[in-house]
Order: C-alpha cells, then sequence, then structure tokens
C-alpha cells in the first residue's frame, strides 16, 4: 500500500509530504496565544539565567534611605519597603519560579511515568498500590499537604545540613540558606503532584494496548520493546507534553502560593508570592508593591496555560475543542 | 444502585485511614514539641518535662497513639489546640489527662474546625451564586454563539480570571474598588454574610472555578444544539429564550454538575488565600494560623475536614451523575 503510494507520488507532482510534529508546530504557529506563551516562556528562561547580570543590584541588597520608593531611573520599579531593588527582586523571583518549575516537572514527570507505566504494564498488585496512592494523594486538599510536608521537612532538612556541615565542613553557603528552602518546596511539591502524570501515562497505555493496530503489530511478530519504543512511547508523547506544559505553570504557581502562605521560600530569598505578601499589608500606601509581582506572576501562568491549550490543540487532534 | 453506594461509601473507610495516618505522622514528626509548648518556661525541668509527657500519653509508641488518636477522632474527640494549655495550663493537663474534659470548649480542635466553617460556608456561597449567575450565562452565550469573537472572547477571558491566582485578583480588586474608585471604605474582617464586607471576597473566590464552569456549560450545550429534541422545541413555536431554559441548560448543568468535585476543591483552596488577604476568620485562614504557629492538632484537623469534604463530593458527583444520565448504570 506505501510501496504503491510512493510510485504514484514519483509520477505525479509529489505531494507535500509532513510528520505530524510539522503538523503540530505549524498548528501552534497559528495560535497567538500560544505563541505569547512560547515567548513568555523563553523569557522566562533567559532571565532566570542572565538575570544577575541584567542589573546592577544585588537581590539582597537594602538601602534603608531609599525604601517603598516609585519606580524611577535608578530603581525602574522602585524599591521594596528594606530598599530592596524591585526589578532586580523580581529577576529573581523568575529564577526561583524557573528552578522549581524545572525540577518540579523533571521529579513529577519522572515519578509519573515510571509509576503509571509499571501499573499499567505490571497490572495486579502494582496497579492496584499506584492507583490507591494516587487517590490517597489525590484525596488532600494539596496546597495544605504541601504546605505540611513543607513546614515538617523544612527543619529536618535544616538539622541535616547543620549536622554535615559539624562533621565533615559541608556546606553551600554559610550565611544563605535558600538553597534548603528550594530543596523542600521540590520535594514537598513532587510529592502532591505526581499523580497526574501516572494516571495520564496508565490511561494512554491501557487504551492504546487495546488499540487494532498494536494488535496487528502483535500479530506479526513485534517483541515487546518494538511496540513500545515504536507505537506506545510517540502515541502517548503528546498528551504528556501538554500535561508537563501546565504542569510547569502549575508547579511555579504552587511556589508562588506556599511562598505567599509564609511556608514556601523565607526571605531573605526572592520569591514573587513572597514579594505579594510581603507588601500586602502596604496595598493602600503602596500598591505597585504588590501590583509589580503579581502583574509578572499573572502574566507568566497565563503564558503557560495559554502554551499548554496550544499544544493541547496542535498535538491531541482528537480533542480539539473547536 | 444501594449495593454499589455501599461499596463506595466503604472503599472511602481506607483513603480516610491512610490520609489520617499521614497527617498524623508529619504532626508526630513536626518540629514542634506539644510538651514544650504546653509547659512554656519550664520546659527544663526534666521531671515536670517527663510527667507532662506522660499526661499527655506522648510517651508511648507511635503506632498506640495513632490507634489511639484515630479512634477518637472516629469517636468526635479531634484533639484539643494548644492554646487551650498555655504555660501554666500544663496542671490541667497533668490533673486532667489526655483530651479530658476539654470537650465542648471553644478550644477543641472539632469545634474549633466547625465553628469556623460556617464563615467559610457563607463565603461559598456569594461565590456560587455569583459563579451560577454569571459563568452559567457566559457559557451558554459562548456555546449560542459558538466560534465567533464572542465566544473566543468568553473563552479566553475564563482562562485569564480563573488562571490568575486570588492573593493577585484580590490586591487588584482592592485598588481598583477602594482606592481609584471608592465604592468599599471598610474592607476585611467578617461582618456577617450580608454586610457589604463580603462582596469583594466573594467574588475574587468566584473567579478560581469560574473555568471549569463555563467550559462544562459551553460543552454542554454545544453536544445538545442540533438535537432532535431541540428542533421540536423550535418546531412547536416555543421562545428561544424557553428552548435554551428549559430544554437545552436541563440537559447541559449534568457536566456542570459531575464538576462540582473540582469547583469544591477550587473553593476549599481559593479560601486559604481570599481569607488571609481579606482577613476573614474562615477555616482556610485557620489552618494558615495553626500551621504557622505549630498548633498542628488544629491543622490535622483542618485537612481531615477538607479531605473528607473532597471525597464525599466526589462519591456525590459520582452517585449523581448515574441518577442524571440514564444511560450510566452501575452494578
Amino acid at each position: 500500500m506505501t510501496a504503491e503510494a510512493n510510485t504514484q507520488h514519483q509520477l505525479f507532482a509529489m505531494p507535500e509530504q509532513r510528520t505530524l510534529w510539522q503538523d503540530a508546530l505549524e498548528q501552534l504557529m497559528r495560535n497567538r496565544l500560544a505563541i505569547f506563551g512560547v515567548f513568555v516562556a523563553l523569557l522566562l528562561v533567559f532571565v532566570s539565567i542572565f538575570g544577575p547580570w541584567l542589573s546592577p543590584y544585588d537581590y539582597t541588597q537594602q538601602n534603608l534611605f531609599r525604601i517603598n520608593e516609585g519606580p524611577s531611573i535608578d530603581h525602574w520599579l522602585g524599591t521594596d519597603g528594606l530598599g530592596r531593588d524591585m526589578l532586580t527582586r523580581i529577576l529573581h523571583g523568575a529564577r526561583t519560579a524557573f528552578l522549581v518549575g524545572l525540577i518540579v516537572t523533571i521529579g513529577t514527570t519522572v515519578l509519573g511515568v515510571v509509576l503509571g507505566a509499571a501499573g499499567a504494564f505490571l497490572g495486579g498488585w502494582v496497579d492496584a498500590t499506584v492507583m490507591r496512592m494516587a487517590d490517597i494523594t489525590m484525596a488532600f486538599p494539596d496546597i495544605l499537604l504541601a504546605a505540611f510536608i513543607s513546614v515538617v521537612f523544612r527543619e529536618k532538612v535544616l538539622e541535616l545540613q547543620l549536622q554535615l556541615q559539624e562533621q565533615y565542613g559541608w556546606t553551600l553557603s554559610e550565611s544563605n540558606r535558600v538553597y534548603l528552602d528550594y530543596l523542600v518546596i521540590f520535594g514537598a511539591l513532587t510529592l502532591v503532584q505526581w499523580y497526574g502524570k501516572a494516571r495520564l501515562v496508565r490511561g494512554q497505555i491501557l487504551s492504546l494496548r487495546e488499540k487494532e493496530f498494536i494488535e496487528a503489530e502483535r500479530a506479526l511478530g513485534a517483541s515487546n520493546w518494538t511496540i513500545i519504543l515504536n507505537h506506545l512511547v510517540p502515541n502517548s508523547l503528546g498528551p504528556l507534553i501538554v500535561s508537563i506544559t501546565v504542569g510547569f505553570g502549575g508547579a511555579m504557581l504552587s511556589e508562588a502560593s506556599l511562598s505567599f502562605l509564609g511556608v514556601g521560600i523565607q526571605p531573605p530569598g526572592a520569591s514573587w508570592g513572597e514579594m505579594i505578601s510581603d507588601s500586602l499589608g502596604q496595598w493602600r500606601f503602596n500598591p505597585h508593591l504588590v501590583l509589580m509581582p503579581g502583574i509578572v506572576l499573572a502574566i507568566v501562568v497565563l503564558g503557560f496555560n495559554f502554551l499548554g491549550d496550544g499544544l493541547n490543540d496542535a498535538l491531541n487532534p482528537e480533542q480539539r475543542r473547536r | 444502585m444501594f449495593l454499589y453506594t455501599v461499596r463506595r461509601l466503604v472503599s472511602l473507610v481506607p483513603i480516610v485511614v491512610v490520609v489520617m495516618l499521614i497527617t498524623f505522622t508529619l504532626g508526630y514528626f513536626g518540629p514542634i514539641d506539644p510538651v514544650r509548648a504546653v509547659l512554656g518556661e519550664e520546659w527544663e525541668d526534666e521531671a515536670r518535662y517527663a510527667e507532662v509527657k506522660k499526661a499527655l500519653g506522648l510517651d508511648r509508641p507511635f503506632l498506640i497513639q495513632f490507634l489511639d488518636y484515630m479512634g477518637a477522632m472516629f469517636g468526635g474527640n479531634w484533639g484539643q489546640s494548644l492554646s487551650s494549655f498555655g504555660g501554666a495550663a500544663s496542671d490541667r493537663a497533668v490533673g486532667e489527662g489526655r483530651g479530658a474534659g476539654f470537650s465542648g470548649t471553644s478550644t477543641g480542635v472539632r469545634e474549633m474546625v466547625v465553628g469556623r466553617l460556617g464563615i467559610t460556608a457563607q463565603l461559598s456561597f456569594w461565590a456560587l451564586v455569583f459563579l451560577v449567575t454569571f459563568a452559567i450565562l457566559l457559557g451558554v452565550l459562548a456555546a449560542v454563539k459558538q466560534n465567533t469573537a464572542v465566544d473566543y472572547t468568553i473563552v479566553t477571558s475564563s482562562i485569564i480570571a480563573s488562571s490568575i491566582p486570588a492573593y493577585v485578583i484580590g490586591p487588584v480588586l482592592l485598588i481598583i474598588f477602594v482606592l481609584k474608585i471608592p465604592v468599599f471604605k471598610t474592607v476585611g474582617g467578617w461582618d456577617g454574610m450580608f454586610s457589604r464586607q463580603a462582596i469583594l471576597p466573594a467574588i475574587v473566590l468566584a473567579f478560581g472555578p469560574m473555568l471549569v464552569i463555563v467550559r462544562q456549560t459551553r460543552a454542554g450545550i454545544v453536544e445538545v444544539l442540533g438535537k432532535d429534541f431541540v428542533r421540536t422545541a423550535r418546531a412547536k413555536g416555543m421562545p428561544e429564550r424557553l428552548v435554551v431554559t428549559r430544554h437545552m441548560l436541563r440537559t447541559a448543568m449534568i457536566p456542570v454538575l459531575t464538576s462540582m468535585g473540582l469547583i469544591t476543591s477550587g473553593l476549599l483552596t481559593g479560601s486559604l488565600f481570599v481569607e488571609q488577604i481579606f482577613n476573614i476568620p474562615g477555616i482556610g485562614k485557620l489552618a494558615i494560623q495553626t500551621l504557622l504557629s505549630g498548633d498542628h492538632a488544629v491543622f490535622m484537623g483542618v485537612v481531615l475536614f477538607q479531605s473528607l469534604i473532597i471525597v464525599t463530593v466526589n462519591l456525590l458527583t459520582d452517585l449523581l451523575y448515574g441518577g442524571l444520565d440514564p444511560r450510566v448504570t452501575y452494578s
């Protein structure tokens, strides 16, 4: 059938051949909101890598003579209640958000794919255990569980770090312990957010396995690995990519939420959520301090949601809404 | 159907037990030592420390403590807030033993949680009123004007409304409606559900679940747009307004009702932030207060209570789905 089609193509004008990915890319480029999302994501990556070199201040540097200022030439977005440059802190907050998004997404994806695939392939008690674990995680109010985990483990991680330092002199930084907050947040959010991807992967594998083309492949004598690599992985990649994009935005949002509630990144670390709660008491007098990190957070979260929506339309054409 | 309901209810028990085990374990290994919190300054006195620890039952093995906690929870005694002890109160703890004699006062965890729940429920009620009026209307409008600029605008703006967290929308609305256009003079605090103070927080709370309702309503209406029963209703000369409300909405509400779980958890999560921003003493504020002050017993109570709400609503959704959609049968 394919051979016949190919000869036909050579006889007549060769029509343009497109793969699924080319098709998806073209579909994505047509979606203006998704392009906005791509732009936001690229900007976030750029800022989180090069942020410290983009501004002349350090994110912890205080200037008590110039507190709560509005935008000026020296401080483009003004200064906060301790005289720290807002723009610098927002840039550093981008680094926090991106790092949390990246590591939590890697964590949940690895955990989700491994557990979901294990459940689908092994079945039996493995599958039952994975699904019950997902049910239990789902039964929790996720922000509260993540907040509880981070409060409980912050203390433990700090103790561990102090012991390591005493015994082996091993430490990353004497004065700044913000990296410990990062560790705690990574762990807490990964533990709370893995189940979506596990359920997705499991569902994809179980439904694909019943499809006729897999059955045909099996009837032709293909090995399990051929089926997995050539059919299961490429076919479940689309939904997984969408879930990863949305999850990335979700992880950043959760970090901001935890920091807003006071259980995430602690001062002097910079996080958009922490900046909002820090200045919330001053919304009447210095509204810009609350608005700026808020607007940046909103734009980034929106960008990732639009990108996720666009990718969903492009990669999963059978689910297209419109 | 009855058997199915019973089976689902029974299957909830292990989930609730494991949820309890997880919260209990986290509280057990948490950074706050309840004995020290009870004793205050006196904690360095070793004999006294041991005495109070024994009185609180904290010298027993982990598993025994958990089973005791679980038994008490199922029996309706959710434990005591640390604020019930406070320094000198350690004498009372020693005198009366764990939990005994405390229930009925406002420092019992269950009383605290249930007492605060009312405020969150009232707030959520207003949020739901906003949602049912506006989100369903927008969803219907988007579906009727399917694939036009109106549709795209509605869907995109509800994505925007639901993506932006409450702690960004809240301050923005405060700045607009208090500073720029002074519609509200006093904000924050709680003065009953019919006071003006309840309006802004309820609106902010309604933003979160909006997208779910708009999307589901739109999808539901789009599905019935070309159906025969709609055409029949039109053909017999029924006014368009009645066709939409009587025939289309009734069918289209099934997907909305089945996303009740999402809406509930959206409201619960939202109340955490809304109550924090507007300083409303609801269940979300209680959770954050007690988490930060290390009053784990109360925080665990809130978490468990919210978990219970989530699993119950999910179960109700499944059962309701069977009741509403005649194509679904459970066996």
